[in-house]
């Protein structure tokens, strides 16, 4: 009987684990790609925005909802990659043009 | 004292890269490095775009204008900008003043509505004005009536004006734009028909910059159609990993202004074929 006990108790700490990690990976999930989002959107207000961007952070999305989600994961980084060097690049060349204006 | 403060001013501008506002300066500039990098071609030739510098792909394009790819676009443009009748009764002729000659007045700077106004939003605005549907504005009619308005004013010198605050900062926005380098593959137009004009890129020359927006709309091989300046400048975008921008949008049209003021003296040839 005490041993039922305890296996019921282990299946239910394993049971409520999962679930748990499931909604903080998806938390964790919508929360980097809101971020890639956000700083694309940025990029974009400043004119600097990249051309595959937005279809690699839709594609990630895709996948994700598919349920590929070493896939989404690898998209959603490339996305997060790309909306900040876009950004970057934004702040450079705000100046950075300038040098290369033929004189 | 005031010796020295002006230097200081003077050097720190100089070290921060500062670039002051004078388009007339600029577009000497401009031109003399082209006339520099190729001293063997005639100056009215700049027009010519990859034709002008490149012997064996000029007698290839000679032939072509023979019998030009964009003469049915031509015929079609001509019959949309004559024959159409909008739905009050007006024409196209209604709105432009120099009626199919109008092509050298674009593009200017307006500045009740603090915007450049090239040809292809002016024949927008007509048909808009007058209760029909805007055209898109990258290819297809509006294309054609472009080309059809391009042939009748070939031989006329672009005399593009940049003139008073606002006109001036169109330009400036103009020239960041063709100066800085964007999308992927960090390029700016400069890198490629500046520093690299004349060299090859896969089987392609490209072209100077100087004389690039005579010869448009034209008719592009890759396109199997006639297109507009701002769909090649998309292209130029896509190619570097750039998000294209619509067709007149703020930055392409002030890029187009910029560009025109560049071939200010040239004479306009457009349309034409590019491969």
């Amino acid at each position: 009987m005490r041993i039922h006990k305890r296996f019921f108790a282990i299946c239910l700490g394993v049971g409520l684990m999962t679930l748990l990690s499931a909604e903080a990976t998806q938390l964790n999930f919508d929360t980097r790609w809101q971020k890639a989002e956000d700083l694309r959107m940025r990029a974009a207000l400043k004119g600097y925005e990249w051309r595959d961007t937005e279809k690699i952070l839709r594609r990630s999305r895709e996948e994700y909802t598919a349920g590929n989600k070493a896939q989404a994961l690898s998209l959603l980084s490339q996305g997060l990659a790309q909306s900040d060097a876009a950004l970057a690049q934004a702040a450079r060349e705000e100046n950075g043009w300038k040098r290369r204006v033929i004189k | 004292m005031c010796l020295r403060i002006f230097s200081a001013i003077f050097l720190y501008c100089l070290l921060s890269g500062v670039v002051w506002a004078d388009p007339a300066a600029d577009q000497t500039a401009f031109k003399n490095y082209f006339y520099k990098k190729f001293p063997e071609v005639p100056v009215g030739d700049f027009i010519n775009g990859v034709y002008a510098i490149d012997q064996k792909r000029r007698e290839q394009w000679l032939e072509i204008e023979e019998f030009p790819p964009y003469g049915i676009a031509l015929d079609e443009g001509e019959i949309l900008f004559n024959e159409t009748v909008f739905l009050d009764g007006a024409s196209y002729s209604d709105c432009f003043v120099d009626g199919k000659r109008s092509k050298k007045n674009y593009p200017y700077f307006d500045v009740k509505r603090n915007t450049v106004v090239t040809l292809e939003l002016a024949i927008n605005d007509c048909r808009v004005s007058h209760g029909e549907q805007p055209l898109k504005y990258k290819k297809g009619d509006i294309a054609k009536i472009s080309a059809y308005l391009a042939l009748h004013s070939r031989g006329e010198i672009i005399d593009v004006e940049v003139s008073g605050e606002a006109a001036i900062n169109a330009y400036e926005q103009g020239k960041k734009y063709y100066y800085s380098k964007r999308g992927q593959l960090n390029f700016a137009c400069v890198d490629c028909h500046v520093a690299s004009s004349g060299m090859r890129i896969r089987a392609e020359i490209l072209s100077p910059s100087l004389g690039h927006v005579s010869n448009f709309p034209v008719y592009r091989f890759k396109w199997g159609s006639i297109g507009t300046l701002h769909r090649r400048f998309s292209g130029c975008n896509s190619q570097v990993r750039a998000k294209p921008l619509p067709g007149q949008s703020e930055e392409y049209k002030n890029l187009e202004y910029f560009l025109s003021y560049m071939s200010n003296g040239l004479k306009f040839n457009g349309p034409s074929t590019r491969r």
